[in-house]
């Protein structure tokens, strides 16, 4: 959803600091110190996991000038100039390729054709970076082709792409494959905790929010956010006692032509519904969104079943299906959603 | 850093640099050129990550330091300066250039993003006559192409074996070769410099006046001398290997005057198809007869004498690359070889002083031949009926 944001969020990054993708990593660390080094990767897996920051990371330790000229070891330095311009992205041999517009167009790979033909510059590796890499025109893909097979001595291509099944299986093939995983809430905390300076509760609940994504939690407005998750779970109180409560509730989130806000409002929704779930199921540690709202659990866990609450979850999802994709009217879909999730009744009983 | 320097002598480092910085791009540091105030004056730094050029001239330099200038903006400030002393102070992240009471002052960027220059030690540089080079780069660049999927090819090869030096340029069509000998050994080499390396070497060579010192080093090439360094980046891989296409033996050479023959290939031109510039030309035993057609216009025919050894033949051209081949010859004759008319044609200069030793063609002895023949630019012929 936000691809690539930390690239310019976290400071002096090495492959120390990333987290969460050890199998990754320890691979490519292996692959360094052995000198056996493939020419093209392709880096795959959930947006905002340390894909490009690994790229970056790799980058770096292949051109850091404190490594040794002959025998590399898997830790850039990250404080030399060659580290230093690699992350600011101006260092001559190392280049990074987005979309322009919607897609990776063939001038791009052309241009970082011709790059690839001189020497290095300075370093020892030319790096080339394809973000975005599923995005590459069909033509442009092609294009690659010749490059990704036999690509001159001393370059090295970094595919970064969310999955492998939307680029062209001659691409696929032509590289080393490296599968990032989405990180576990747990670590997402921690980053949030130390990094942000959150509260340890609330870093939990946005660690859930952001869905194994760590750009993701980034680019939150972590305030508006919380904010937000105060107000479902008032509204929530209500919809128990007040008819009318949740027809107010719908009323203000239909208002906005921007989904984004009701969008929101649906996950931290269906975050809560989840964990009622799990509530009825025992669990009551901290695979729980709402961690730090026990009490409530407790008291909204027994005013449904486990067949209810399964219920309730699929209309949380069918509404959001049908209010983002299929563009449905949001009051309606709204209106009938919340009567649905009424303690008490069952699905659609509420149009009756 | 502060500094004193001739409004002049700013001006003109500056408006060195102009052709090197690129004109627009993705990195932003590029458009900036890098001034080093160092205790014997003002270095100027500028790069496209293809060739990196530093100027030098002598200034008052009352604080060393460094910093990246806009290039383009310093060239047009100092360019309306009156002539006067001109003086420049970098102070955290601006320079401020004061000449008489006008006054600029223009954000910089550290010097540190500038990207470095290769270092090279002094034993690592030999020299090779400006002249010889300047000469080398005329008679080759032209082949080069400047877009070519093959990247290899959109460089000069540059030669050192012992003694020998050679230079070559090709595009698939043609291939110009200069070769020579060097009075001092110099090293064993071989590299391909990029098109604008070239072009930037010449310049380099016609303005100097003693020998450059050049140097090889692991992906760059360096040209230095008393007042400028240049630093071309190298292409990597191997050249195409130019010297299977040569044919070693040719059973037919004509003698032409160079510019008759020039002149008579430009008349005959004008009415030459205009995406392919055939001219047809056809060789008999005491005439060379050019023809051209366009078929929606017209057709041009005009004759020479020449002296032709071996059979009649006929053979079509592109014009432009006859003439530009033309161009790079000195001499006033020019000796033309083939053995076929779909086969490599070679033009080569007719040296005076050789010339009696070298009438007899002998294409079997070919290795004295060869070692005379310093300069060959070698044209695939066109298909014509």
């Amino acid at each position: 959803m936000f691809p690539g944001s930390t690239w310019f969020f976290m400071n002096n990054m090495g492959f120390a600091q990333i987290r969460g993708q050890e199998k990754a990593i320890g691979f490519l660390k292996r692959m360094i110190t052995h000198g056996r080094m493939s020419h093209a990767y392709l880096f795959y897996g959930p947006d905002g996991v340390g894909k490009k920051t690994t790229a970056e990371v790799l980058a770096q330790t292949v051109n850091c000038l404190r490594q040794e000229e002959d025998k590399l070891t898997a830790e850039a330095c990250l404080e030399c100039s060659a580290c230093r311009r690699i992350k600011k992205q101006i260092h001559p041999d190392v280049k990074l390729y987005e979309p322009d517009g919607n897609f990776v167009k063939i001038e791009a790979i052309r241009t970082m054709q011709h790059e690839i033909s001189y020497k290095p510059f300075e370093g020892r590796y030319k790096v080339f970076i394809i973000d975005q890499a599923d995005k590459m025109t069909t033509a442009a893909a092609n294009c690659l082709l010749k490059t990704l097979e036999e690509p001159p001595a001393h370059s090295l291509i970094i595919l970064i792409s969310a999955g492998i099944h939307n680029l062209l299986p001659t691409v696929v093939s032509r590289c080393q494959r490296l599968e990032f995983s989405p990180l576990p809430a747990s670590i997402i905390e921690d980053v949030l905790a130390e990094s942000c300076g959150l509260a340890s509760a609330d870093a939990h609940s946005l660690a859930f929010f952001a869905e194994g994504s760590l750009s993701a939690a980034y680019s939150f407005d972590q305030k508006v956010l919380l904010k937000e998750r105060e107000a479902v779970l008032a509204n929530l109180e209500k919809l128990g006692r007040s008819k009318e409560a949740f027809l107010t509730w719908a009323a203000s989130l239909a208002k906005d032509k921007d989904k984004t806000k009701l969008e929101r409002h649906l996950k931290w929704l269906l975050l809560w519904f989840r964990d009622l779930l799990l509530w009825q199921y025992g669990v009551t540690g901290k695979e729980l969104a709402y961690q730090d709202q026990r009490e409530r659990l407790a008291g909204g866990a027994g005013l449904y079943s486990i067949a209810e609450l399964q219920e309730k979850i699929s209309a949380i999802y069918q509404s959001h299906e049908a209010i983002i994709r299929r563009n449905a009217n949001p009051r309606l879909a709204l209106d009938v959603l919340f009567m649905q999730l009424m303690p008490g009744r069952q699905s659609g009983a509420g149009m009756k | 850093m502060k500094l004193t320097i001739g409004k002049r002598d700013l001006q003109e480092l500056l408006q060195r640099c102009q052709s090197i910085v690129p004109a627009r791009g993705t990195m932003s540091i590029l458009s900036y050129v890098l001034l080093s105030a160092e205790p014997e004056g003002v270095y100027l730094t500028a790069t496209d990550l293809e060739v990196v050029l530093r100027v030098f001239a002598p200034a008052k330099v009352i604080q060393p330091g460094k910093a990246a200038l806009l290039a383009r903006k310093m060239f047009e400030i100092v360019r309306e300066l009156p002539e006067a002393e001109v003086q420049l102070a970098v102070e955290d992240n601006s320079v401020k250039i004061s000449c008489g009471v006008a006054e600029f002052v223009l954000s910089t960027l550290p010097a540190d993003d500038f990207p470095p220059l290769p270092s090279w030690k002094e034993e690592e540089l030999f020299p090779l006559n400006s002249n010889l080079l300047s000469d080398m780069i005329r008679k080759t660049i032209f082949a080069v192409p400047t877009t070519e999927t093959r990247q290899t090819m959109t460089g000069a090869l540059l030669e050192l074996a012992g003694s020998s030096i050679s230079m070559v340029g090709t595009d698939g069509h043609r291939l110009a070769i200069m070769a020579a000998e060097l009075s001092a050994a110099g090293r064993n080499a071989s590299v391909i410099l990029p098109k604008k390396v070239v072009a930037e070497l010449k310049k380099l060579a016609d303005e100097a006046v003693e020998p450059l010192q050049c140097g090889f080093l692991k992906n760059m090439a360096v040209f230095v001398t008393s007042k400028a360094v240049l630093v071309g980046r190298l292409i990597e891989g191997n050249y195409p290997n130019y010297k299977q296409v040569i044919p070693s033996s040719t059973c037919r050479s004509a003698i032409i005057p160079k510019e008759n023959l020039y002149g008579a290939l430009r008349r005959v031109s004008l009415l030459s198809d205009e995406r392919s510039h055939t001219v047809k030309l056809e060789l008999t035993s005491d005439k060379l007869f050019l023809y051209s057609q366009d078929s929606e216009i017209g057709d041009a025919h005009d004759e020479l004498p020449i002296t032709l050894t071996g059979e009649e033949i006929s053979v079509g051209f592109n014009a432009s690359y006859v003439l530009e081949a033309l161009d790079a010859i000195d001499e006033a004759e020019v000796r033309l070889e083939m053995n076929e008319p779909l086969g490599a044609c070679l033009f080569t200069p007719v040296k005076k002083s050789s010339q009696d030793e070298n009438t007899g063609e002998q294409p079997t002895d070919e290795q004295p031949d060869k070692e005379q023949r310093r300069y060959v630019c070698l044209i695939m012929p066109l298909k014509v009926n």
